[in-house]
């Protein structure tokens, strides 16, 4: 049975068709291109979102902005700074920040972290066609040094500052800062990002 | 302080500086294209994270934004045929056909030469103000031969900042305009003079609200009173 993978974010040969592709469409106003790119995506930004917010009614909020600032902005995709899945979770992750920053501004996040560890492993929805990419992006977060990888993903699942995450591992704001970036550089190498 | 400044991709990439470096990090990204680049590759790993949090949102948030998106308008998109083809084909009789509407005075010209920043508070205050809008978007365009311009819009303040990088060296001949293309056609902005040390120049536009795209063109020294040669960058302004 051919599957489109619907939940697929990846490019790739077999695709029905690129995200960059929809994402022009959008541009153009075409909501069924809106709807295609809405069901490929979703599941990458509401997680993201649920997991940095927490609250899955406002990490619903989180998406019903970012897809309305893509139905919007469409037109200011350019594709020479990433891929349209980097595009959209950047802006993502931009707005799921901001709103656990604003909403825990006054309250005690240690209390809210959840030190159960890593990332929300369990409530992943096992789509056929992510599967890959989650274990690839599992194993090589386990490549980077502890530090490494508690910076990082304290930084992009807690919604962190480094000078928060610095304060959380009791460790220096310049090494954090560092290990932030050469985890990073590290993971991209393991990944094979090259966009 | 540039060294320093180069460290901070990583965690600008995950969202984890605090506004001011946020800010500063932005701004410092106009004028370090190997700092752009990098970020692009570092945007992309982070963005892959997200990878491992996947979890399907309720049918009523489709339904929900479906309905939103049938009511609610986008963007203007980039202005090509003004802004580019003509200039590309016949631009110099299309150009001088063009009436012009409005000039508006340059009021804030300036340059700021990145190493010299802090003598420069003034000026510096009023890019940061562009900077820190709330409002603010920032494009980068990366020029085929070479360097790149970058450039931040707040709506609000209805001013851009445009930061050239590393822009090809010209001979003395030869001058960098900017252009406004507006509704009746190009006006000129400025000739800019360039840093010759670091092929850095910052440029504080106002009165952007009318103006489609900011152009850049190679003009005789001195300037053109119309552009005499095609764009080597437009951005739009949306």
């Amino acid at each position: 049975m051919l599957d489109p993978a619907p939940l697929r974010g990846l490019g790739g040969r077999g695709e029905p068709e690129r995200l960059e592709s929809l994402l022009n469409r959008v541009a153009r106003g075409d909501e069924e291109a809106f709807s295609k790119l809405y069901d490929r995506i979703s599941a990458a930004v509401f997680g993201m979102a649920r997991r940095v917010v927490r609250d899955p009614a406002r990490a619903e909020e989180v998406a019903q902005e970012v897809f309305l600032q893509v139905w919007q902005g469409a037109t200011r995709f350019d594709a020479e700074r990433g891929s349209a899945k980097t595009w959209i979770l950047t802006l993502a992750h931009r707005r799921a920040v901001d709103a656990v920053r604003r909403d825990q501004a006054s309250t005690d996040r240690e209390q809210r972290y959840d030190w159960s560890g890593g990332p929300d492993y369990d409530s992943v929805q096992e789509e056929v066609g992510t599967r890959l990419e989650h274990e690839q992006v599992r194993r090589c977060l386990q490549n980077l040094t502890d530090l490494q990888r508690e910076a990082i993903t304290l930084a992009y699942f807690g919604g962190y500052t480094y000078v928060e995450v610095s304060s959380l591992l009791e460790a220096n704001t310049a090494t954090v800062k560092t290990r932030m970036r050469d985890g990073l550089i590290r993971l991209r190498d393991c990944l094979g990002v090259i966009r | 302080m540039t060294a320093d400044l180069h460290t901070l991709g990583g965690a600008y990439a995950l969202d984890a500086l605090t506004p001011d470096e946020h800010e500063l990090f932005k701004q410092h990204l106009a004028t370090c294209a190997s700092c752009r680049a990098e970020l692009v590759e570092l945007q992309a790993t982070a963005a892959r994270l997200s990878d491992v949090t996947w979890s399907a949102p309720p049918a009523s948030l489709k339904r929900r934004l479906m309905d939103a998106v049938s009511r609610s308008s986008q963007e203007r998109p980039v202005n090509v045929t003004l802004a580019r083809g003509p200039w590309q084909r016949r631009a110099p009789m299309l150009l001088a056909a063009a009436a012009v509407l409005v000039v508006i005075a340059s009021l804030g010209a300036f340059l700021v030469e990145r190493h010299r920043i802090s003598d420069l508070e003034t000026q510096q205050s009023a890019l940061a103000e562009v900077l820190t809008a709330d409002d603010k978007t920032m494009l980068v365009r990366r020029l085929d031969d070479g360097g790149s311009v970058t450039m931040f819009v707040s709506a609000s303040l209805d001013q851009a900042v445009m930061a050239m990088d590393e822009l090809p060296p010209l001979d003395d001949k030869h001058s960098y305009q900017i252009w406004r293309i507006q509704r009746g056609g190009p006006v000129s902005e400025v000739v800019i003079s360039r840093d010759q040390s670091t092929g850095a120049v910052t440029r504080l536009v106002d009165d952007v609200g009318d103006t489609e795209a900011l152009a850049i063109t190679v003009e005789p020294a001195g300037g053109s009173p119309q552009p005499t040669t095609e764009p080597i960058v437009t951005i739009a302004i949306t």
